[in-house]
């Protein structure tokens, strides 16, 4: 599951690490997409969620595609944990409380 | 949704009804007695320096192991920080944890299971070093954290890491 304000601060972020890398300010961007100074300054702090086609114009702006900043689910932290289960003494530990029963 | 920023208020309310219940008045913090008080059996056990610690939930009773390589006062912690995640953090049958190190935030980690151990860290403090024996016992310090002598003797009482008790008495005391 992905979860919503870790999403759109990741989004903002990288948006914001591609205005940056342009040399472009938050009102030159802004004024693209038809939305506020301000309300660019709360997309790029994850603080306030971007329409589709607000992305869209954003990202024609910044010259990248929706795609570089769109955040995909990371199934990082699981994997970690998952991993860890799989060593030996850990995993003999786990079924010797459980039965085997777990995860 | 997991909570983005740790919940101090929600731990130090969580802490202050485990420490009444189990009717704590003095350190050192029976912390084994108080995962049996939650429900949890401590298992000292080798885990080859591989993990520090793992909570295992159980219908009937979760299972907390413990690296029995480590310190005794490491071990008090791991248990602490593993009754943080069993109160804390429901729905995970299995969690296990490596080492507690403090990690620096980075795009790519994940905020949510950081914010998960930051918050079992938070409650193992607040749960080994109560706020209010910590704040009487050194109401008449002049804490000098220069002088390792008196960190070290409060660590010696609350039978936990200096380290532990510099950063406790920081938070607690500092700014």
């Amino acid at each position: 599951m992905i979860d919503r304000d870790e999403f759109y601060i990741e989004l903002g972020a990288k948006l914001r690490a591609k205005r940056e890398a342009t040399g472009l300010t938050q009102a030159d961007v802004a004024e693209v997409a038809g939305i506020s100074r301000t309300s660019l300054t709360n997309m790029e702090g994850g603080r306030q969620r971007i329409l589709v086609d607000q992305l869209v114009l954003l990202c024609g702006k910044l010259g990248a595609s929706p795609a570089e900043v769109i955040p995909v689910e990371t199934p990082r932290p699981k994997r970690d944990q998952a991993k860890l289960a799989d060593i030996p003494v850990v995993q003999s530990f786990i079924q010797s409380v459980t039965g085997g029963q777990a995860r | 949704m997991r909570p983005r920023r740790p919940r101090y208020a929600r731990i130090r309310r969580e802490v202050l009804d485990i420490l009444e219940r189990a009717g704590v008045t003095e350190p050192p913090v029976p912390v084994e007695q108080i995962a049996r008080l939650l429900g949890a059996r401590v298992m000292l056990s080798d885990f080859n320096n591989e993990i520090s610690g793992i909570l295992v939930r159980n219908e009937d009773q979760s299972v907390i192991g413990v690296a029995k390589e480590q310190s005794k006062t490491r071990q008090r912690f791991t248990i602490a920080h593993e009754i943080g995640h069993l109160v804390l953090h429901e729905g995970e049958s299995v969690h296990i944890d490596r080492e507690f190190r403090v990690k620096l935030r980075s795009r790519q980690s994940s905020m949510a299971v950081d914010v998960d151990e930051i918050e079992a860290n938070a409650f193992a403090a607040a749960l080994l070093m109560p706020e209010t024996l910590l704040r009487h016992d050194v109401r008449n310090l002049d804490i000098d954290f220069d002088d390792a002598s008196q960190v070290d003797a409060l660590a010696k009482r609350y039978n936990v890491s200096g380290q532990a008790m510099t950063f406790r008495l920081l938070n607690l005391l500092g700014g």
